[in-house]
């Protein structure tokens, strides 16, 4: 089927499209910040060889990085009720969109460990004994020495882990969510345009990366403190 | 040894691995003595003064400190924690704090660790950042300080915390040749305070002058130790000689004497 474009369909599509942004967005927002507090988390279990949980987060970090997130999405969404009725509860009445929630969040939190574990690791072994030398204890040094200045470290890798989290948002019309690309699929299906559709997600994926690139090259500049030192 | 030893560590032994680094040291320090700590690289002083400071964990041994001991070799995280903050580290490469301002790295241990008011802890930090000579420097971070600045910080937020021992690790190893002689004053000043100091140090005149005694280690174990006039002088040991030689070759004896 030859298309040609139609200015007066991208207009149509333009709102309807928008209305669905926050979808789209919401994604992003709970996947980034659960992923970050799980992902911390994980991080945590390796660097501090934490008994068992080490090896548990190394496992979960590898599977999560290795399988493709539509296989992940629909594992949970198929495997978790199954799961969750051998133990007496039934969640076939939830929203799909948790089950998306839920799979972007393990899904990012697998990327942001790695990015914690290397961007702590980066921080000089000197700066843990000036601060356990100075009476801190392990968790002050972690929150108030450490941290602060990993976070430089991590900011670059993060931002283009959100927004690849962005991209990935795209596949979660797979379970039906009506998120921007969802929408498109529901509404090419009605009027048969497609193409003018997807010149309108494009052009709100392209907005919104170059956001997040903005916020990013921003907060860098904030919180590069060290230029000289190694 | 001594009862009134301020701090006192008997049979410390440390090996990493199986390498034996520390085999056995015995070592009592009186209040208000400072005590240098020389030695051949790798005979394990920065390992000495690492174990007392609670970077290393020692493998046997016994620590007190003022009037609180404990088993090194089952020392919990509570007495660790309390006995480390009777003591304070100045670090080689000065390791100051890098996201924090001169004024917060030395603040940074007395409202965090001490639970000073902040304040008060102001009024302290700025106290001693005038004693080292960098009161108008408290915004500035380290980045942007000179070596020789940056170890005085180092010294500031060892001093703020006002411990029972100083710990310094070849202080002024890393410095300019300039800039040596302006920290070991300062080093000179601060034990003039009547303040207990362990010194590791190459910097043998500054050793001579200003340590009480002088504690010669080498392969993980003291050698000799006496005051600097039996030690330079008169050193009872062949290795201690033969160490002490490599300084003085081209200097005459009475150098030292
Ligand atoms: N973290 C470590 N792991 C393994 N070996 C170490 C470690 N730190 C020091 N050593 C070894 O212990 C010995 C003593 O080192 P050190 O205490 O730094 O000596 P010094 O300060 O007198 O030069 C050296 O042989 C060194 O290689
Ligand atoms: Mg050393």
């Amino acid at each position: 089927m030859l298309m040609r474009l139609d200015w007066d369909t991208v207009v149509y599509f333009f709102p309807k499209l928008l209305v669905k942004l926050p979808v789209t967005i919401s994604i992003v927002l709970v996947a980034t910040v659960f992923g970050l507090l799980l992902g911390f988390v994980l991080a945590l279990a390796q660097l501090e060889r934490v008994f068992v949980l080490r090896q548990v987060s190394k496992i979960a970090v590898s599977f999560l990085r290795g399988t493709p997130i539509i296989v992940q999405m629909f594992l949970i969404f198929f495997g978790l009720p199954l799961l969750l009725k051998a133990i007496g509860l039934d969640i076939d009445d939830l929203d799909k969109i948790w089950f998306i929630y839920l799979t972007y969040s393990i899904n990012a939190a697998a990327f942001f460990s790695e990015i914690l574990r290397s961007s702590i690791g980066a921080v000089p072994r000197a700066q843990w004994d000036a601060a356990e030398g100075s009476g801190l204890t392990r968790a002050q040094t972690y929150r108030r020495i450490v941290l602060p200045q990993s976070v430089a470290v991590a900011l670059p890798a993060t931002g283009m882990t959100i927004t690849s989290l962005l991209q990935d948002t795209s596949l979660a019309f797979m379970l039906g969510i009506v998120d921007v690309v969802g929408q498109v699929k529901a509404l090419g299906s009605i009027t048969g345009r497609l193409l003018e559709g997807y010149i309108v997600a494009a052009f709100f994926f392209v907005l919104l990366s170059v956001l997040l690139e903005r916020i990013f090259h921003k907060a860098e500049k904030k919180v590069t403190f060290r230029k000289k030192a190694t | 040894m001594s009862h009134d030893a301020i701090l006192e560590v008997r049979g410390l032994h440390k090996s990493f691995g199986k390498k034996p680094v520390l085999t056995g040291i015995d070592l009592a320090v009186e209040p208000g003595e400072t005590v240098a700590l020389l030695g051949p690289s790798g005979s394990g002083k920065t390992t000495l003064l690492r174990c007392l400071n609670f970077l290393e964990c020692a493998d046997a041994g016994t620590l007190r400190i003022e009037n609180q001991s404990v088993d090194l070799r089952q020392a919990h995280k509570k007495e660790i924690l309390a006995l480390r903050r009777r003591t304070a580290m100045v670090f080689q490469n000065y390791d100051l704090f890098l996201n924090k301002t001169v004024l917060q790295n030395v603040t940074e241990g007395l409202i965090v660790a001490r639970k000073a008011p902040k304040e008060e802890a102001i009024v302290t930090a700025k106290q001693v950042l005038e004693q080292v000579g960098l009161a108008d420097r408290l915004d500035a971070r380290p980045h942007e300080l000179s070596g020789g600045q940056q170890q005085r910080v180092g010294i500031a937020r060892a001093l703020a915390i006002n411990p029972a021992v100083l710990l310094f690790d070849e202080p002024t190893s890393a410095l300019d040749p300039e800039k040596v002689q302006e920290i070991l004053d300062l080093i000179r000043a601060v034990a003039d305070t009547g303040m207990t100091l362990i010194i590791v140090t190459h910097e043998m005149a500054f050793a001579y002058e200003v340590a009480h005694r002088v504690v010669f280690m080498e392969g993980g174990e003291i050698v000799e130790q006496g005051t600097p006039q039996q030690v330079f002088g008169a050193p009872k040991q062949e290795r201690t000689a033969q160490f002490l030689a490599r300084f003085t070759e081209g200097k005459t004896p009475e150098y030292f004497i």
